[in-house]
């Protein structure tokens, strides 16, 4: 029968104080650590589901062309909201909605029963008409908010479509510029925070906290909506002319890589991108498609021989057979019979290719594609919209000298035309490679104040002024005297170059009757303030040759353009040849038994119109021998069978 | 008289008036938006909780000047008095309805939370039985099993109310008690095997306290219901950082936060003073614990040490249950943090307890510490 020790009594209690002391450690951690660690991960994880504030959708930013002109704009479409716990007659109240919203009954009711301290009625509730959102607060229900919202528009329909892309229902940028710049274009929500006990019940006669939203600001593009509008013009027209299985159109400005233009078809509305095909608008062909450029990228193989000076234009000479053999493989000149002794100048103005072989081949393989790389192609060239392509360069360890002699005039690489655009930019700029650019600035939506302006980025600089001139001036005799010269328009100085591609097929092989017909087009010739890229993607009814279909669309698209830009006509420009050097005064050759395909030999110097389908031609109107003007229109008839 | 004041522990008195204070600070800054709210007076619930302070503080006077042996005399009639209140507000004629429990009494005008008075009265009962002089404690059934069973009485009793946060707030300082007063290590284990097995019984017979069980293992379950207070409470101690957003800027407690003036309290003061507050808060309680068992090892007498103790630890489980259930490591049991929560009968009762300790504080042998030393 011991008596219990003071001592004992000691330990016990400093026992349990220690045991005290550790328990507060522990919750002073766990403290320190929901403060710290899990406060943040599951807040925002939870936030959704459990805040009781009423979002206020920011104002997203609108999309203005260089001048203001609006492009992409909000129109209110207010959405509504329920907060369950303080509907006091779910029944009443869903009929109600449901009636207003056009929804069956019972989605209505298990909207306003759900669960949940906000609730929005998706998707009928949202995005509804001014007229169903004053009708629903006449109803002056309680626990019905309507929460203002707002949709985007697009003022000019399928203009631009693929640029701008568009947003989605909860405002939210899912293509184009809109989903490039969708952060700076959304702003920041504010929200109602309303008081309300652990039930969600609204407590009564308490100022609820408003923060209001911060709108998204203005962009303000480079693009020139006068400019864009000619554009989208001249592709509709091609579109009802040639019915081509797609048409791309790009118009930059060569000084510092401003997009002035740009479009393609088929093209889509974007307030209806749901009843679009996702292929037509996820694909930005000017930046996001990839094909041989054919005679367009020969302007690169001529800057490059120029800046190396392994040729001069005037002095040297080069004589086309019609073909040129390349380590045992012949590459033929598109024209038949070849185009004979020329300056190479006029192998420029002639497109001939055997003449181009011959300028890869004095660069070598190493000038030529370090060149081609110089000018941007092979790389991204980093414009500020989603999807760009890279295009494809042949592998370098198996370039031969097949490879060169092709890549000089246009054939085995594959480019995207904006790269083509920036490359011949940077070719007739005096030499600078800039990184395309279609924002233009961000504009207070308030104050209509500039807040950021895009800078110019300069790449590179590729080839000198003088090699520069030279290009514009051979340019501008293509226009003026060669292959070019749809593209010509008095006063104008026009240079460019014709390109007519044949497509790959799946099955990797060329098809037959297929091409990609193109022309690269500038002016003013002696101070370029525009370069116009245009492809049409399998034209019908036509020959296909860019010349013929895609010089003059681009001529009417600079003709106007330069006047709506206020680029004065000048009367120092080359004038129009309208004899082809080398050809009398012409007697119609005879068509009847040749194939639709080798007519392109003809294209420069008769205007061709065709009629009927088929290979073979029948018929013809002159009949042969007739001695008929250059530039005069001879009429065929096609049929499936040859003539008798 | 004056002699006895004079040996008062200045330090124990300057830490309670501290955290009072501090509490009434907070009180005030958590409840006025409730307050405007529901009352159109943003300092109602300041008010009320001032008023309470001041009879608290005349409520600790009376522990200090009341002799404690007093206690000791008339602790079974404390205990019988307060197990009779605890069976009326059980009855339908006195006890009143709130929240669904069944834990006020309303005698005339006065409204009273028995478990409140119990509280005290259990904890002197048991200082009593053990700190008997001469007492041995071998004998479990006959030494140990019957405070035990007055025990189990009232906490039976609380738990019908039902209330099973108080009733173990309630239980765990006698268990303290008895484990100072030196009881045999083997009925220690006997008394925690039962312990445990009543508390596993209990959590899983009565399914809204297992919904609770879980409910605060993941808040996530259910954020608009069973998860959503503590939610809101991570919500405003996660927003505090180190420096908070400053006193009286909190924004949980403007809604969102329910009993954000009561048991998450301490939720608001880590969002307005961040991890600063939560160190105040906690060298206040430290000093509490702190000079409380020094005073517990200097008092005269073993029931002066265990009244203490038990009336220390009473505080001090309250502490743990309540910060416990705010940080997420327990389950929200609905008691408040002692001196800082606002809530009348709590911090009246808590300041007598305190007045009781600092009355035990005057009465100590002043050498205690070295005597015990030289004693071995």
């Amino acid at each position: 029968m011991k008596r219990v020790s003071n001592v004992t009594m000691r330990k016990r209690l400093v026992t349990v104080f220690i045991l005290a002391f550790i328990v507060f450690l522990i919750i002073g951690i766990r403290l320190a650590y929901v403060q710290f660690v899990l406060g943040k991960d599951l807040v925002d994880k939870a936030e959704d589901s459990w805040s009781r504030n009423i979002t206020f959708e920011p104002e997203r930013g609108r999309i203005l062309d260089r001048n203001g002109d609006v492009l992409a704009e909000n129109v209110s479409a207010p959405t509504v909201m329920v907060v369950p716990r303080q509907i006091k007659d779910p029944e009443e109240a869903a009929t109600k909605l449901s009636q207003i919203l056009g929804m069956e009954k019972d989605k209505a009711l298990q909207h306003v029963t759900k669960k949940a301290s906000i609730e929005r009625i998706h998707p009928e509730g949202r995005k509804i008409t001014e007229k169903q959102a004053e009708a629903i607060q006449a109803l002056n229900m309680e626990g019905v908010y309507i929460a203002k919202d707002s949709k985007r528009h697009y003022p000019n329909g399928d203009y631009l479509s693929h640029v701008l892309g568009f947003s989605g229902i909860d405002n939210q940028g899912l293509m184009g510029l809109e989903a490039y710049y969708d952060e700076e274009l959304s702003g920041e929500a504010g929200s109602l925070s309303f008081f309300s006990d652990a039930k969600g019940h609204r407590l009564e006669d308490m100022a609820d906290v408003y923060q209001p939203p911060t709108d998204g600001q203005d962009l303000q593009l480079t693009i020139d909506s006068d400019i864009q509008t000619i554009v989208e013009r001249e592709l509709n027209n091609a579109e009802a002319k040639y019915n081509p299985d797609g048409a791309i159109a790009l118009a930059v400005d060569p000084d510092n890589g401003e997009i002035l233009a740009m479009s393609s078809r088929p093209s889509f509305d974007p307030e209806k991108y749901k009843e679009t095909d996702p292929d037509t608008y996820n694909r930005n062909l000017p930046i996001w498609s990839s094909y041989e450029p054919g005679s367009t990228f020969k302007i690169i193989t001529l800057a490059a021989a120029l800046e190396e000076k392994v040729v001069d234009l005037e002095e040297d000479h080069f004589h086309d057979t019609g073909s040129i053999k390349v380590d045992g493989a012949t590459l033929h000149c598109w024209k038949r019979g070849g185009h004979g002794d020329q300056t190479y100048l006029e192998v420029v103005q002639n497109s001939c290719n055997p003449g181009f072989v011959s300028l890869g081949q004095k660069l070598g393989t190493d000038r030529l594609f370090s060149y081609i790389k110089n000018f941007g192609f092979g790389e991204k060239t980093g414009i500020d919209l989603q999807g760009e392509g890279k295009g494809i360069l042949f592998n370098p360890e198996k370039i031969g000298a097949v490879e060169t002699a092709t890549t000089a005039f246009g054939q085995g690489v594959s480019v995207t035309p904006i790269q083509q655009v920036m490359g011949v930019s940077a070719a007739i700029n005096g030499g600078y490679l800039y990184q395309p650019h279609i924002a233009d600035s961000w504009k207070n939506p308030v104050t209509n104040e500039t807040e950021t302006a895009t800078e110019t980025v300069m790449k590179r600089r590729v080839v000198s002024e003088d090699t520069s001139e030279q290009v514009r001036l051979a340019l501008e005799t293509v226009v003026a005297k060669g292959t070019g010269r749809g593209a010509y328009r008095e006063g104008f100085r026009i240079g460019g170059k014709t390109g007519t591609a044949q497509k790959v097929g799946t099955n990797g092989q060329y098809m037959d009757n297929n091409y990609i017909l193109s022309f690269i087009g500038f002016a003013p010739a002696n101070d370029p303030e525009i370069v116009v890229y245009l492809a049409i993607d399998n034209p019908k009814n036509t020959i296909q040759f860019g010349g013929k279909v895609a010089a003059p669309i681009v001529g009417d698209i600079l003709e106007d353009s330069l006047r709506s830009m206020g680029v004065e006509p000048q009367t120092d420009g080359l004038e129009k040849s309208y004899s082809w050097p080398e050809e009398p005064p012409l007697e119609a050759p005879n068509f009847i038994g040749m194939k639709k395909r080798e007519l392109t030999e003809y294209y420069t110097t008769l205007q061709l119109e065709v009629s009927g389908s088929g290979e073979y031609i029948i018929d013809q109107e002159p009949k042969a021998g007739t001695k008929v003007e250059a530039g005069s229109t001879v009429r065929l008839y096609l049929s499936e069978n040859p003539p008798e | 008289m004056l002699g006895k004041v004079k040996k008062i522990d200045k330090t124990y008195l300057f830490f309670i008036l501290c955290i009072c204070l501090f509490g009434l600070i907070m009180v005030y800054s958590a409840s006025y938006p409730l307050g405007s709210a529901k009352y159109n007076d943003s300092s109602y619930f300041f008010h009320n909780q001032r008023m309470s302070l001041f009879i608290g503080l005349f409520a600790m006077t009376i522990g200090f000047f009341l002799p404690y042996s007093l206690y000791r005399k008339w602790s079974p009639v404390l205990v019988l008095g307060s197990i009779l209140m605890l069976i009326l507000v059980l009855t339908p004629w006195f006890g009143e309805m709130r929240n669904s429990s069944q834990r006020w009494l309303q005698i005339g005008p006065i409204v009273l939370q028995p478990a409140e008075f119990v509280k005290l009265t259990i904890v002197i009962y048991f200082a009593s039985i053990f700190g008997k002089r001469g007492k041995t404690l071998s004998n479990f059934n006959k030494d140990v099993l019957p405070p035990l069973l007055v025990l189990g009485v009232v906490f039976l009793l609380i738990l019908l109310q039902p209330d099973l946060g108080t009733a173990t707030s309630i239980a765990l300082p006698c268990v303290f008690i008895m484990l100072c007063a030196g009881i045999k290590k083997r009925h220690i284990l006997a008394i925690a095997a039962f312990s445990v097995s009543g508390v596993v019984y209990l959590a899983v017979s009565a399914p809204y306290r297992l919904a609770r069980v879980l409910s605060f293992r993941d808040p996530f379950n259910d954020p608009d219901g069973k998860g959503y207070q503590l939610i809101n409470g991570y919500e405003a101690i996660s927003s505090g950082g180190v420096l908070g957003r400053g006193i009286g800027e909190g924004i949980q407690k403007l809604g969102f936060l329910p009993e954000a003036h009561t048991d998450f309290i301490m939720a608001v003061v880590l969002e307005e003073l961040g991890i600063l507050g939560l160190a105040v808060v906690f060298f206040l309680y430290f000093g509490l614990l702190f000079k409380g068992v020094s005073i517990a090892l200097r008092a005269r007498d073993s029931f002066a040490t265990l009244l203490t103790i038990g009336l220390l630890f009473q505080i001090m489980v309250q502490a743990v249950f309540n910060l416990g259930a705010v940080s997420g490591l327990l389950p929200i049991t609905g008691i408040p943090l002692p001196f800082i929560s606002y809530g009348g009968s709590s911090l009246i009762v808590n300041l007598f307890s305190m007045g009781i300790i600092l009355q035990v504080s005057c009465n100590s042998k002043h050498i205690s510490m070295y005597r015990i030393e030289s004693r071995r």
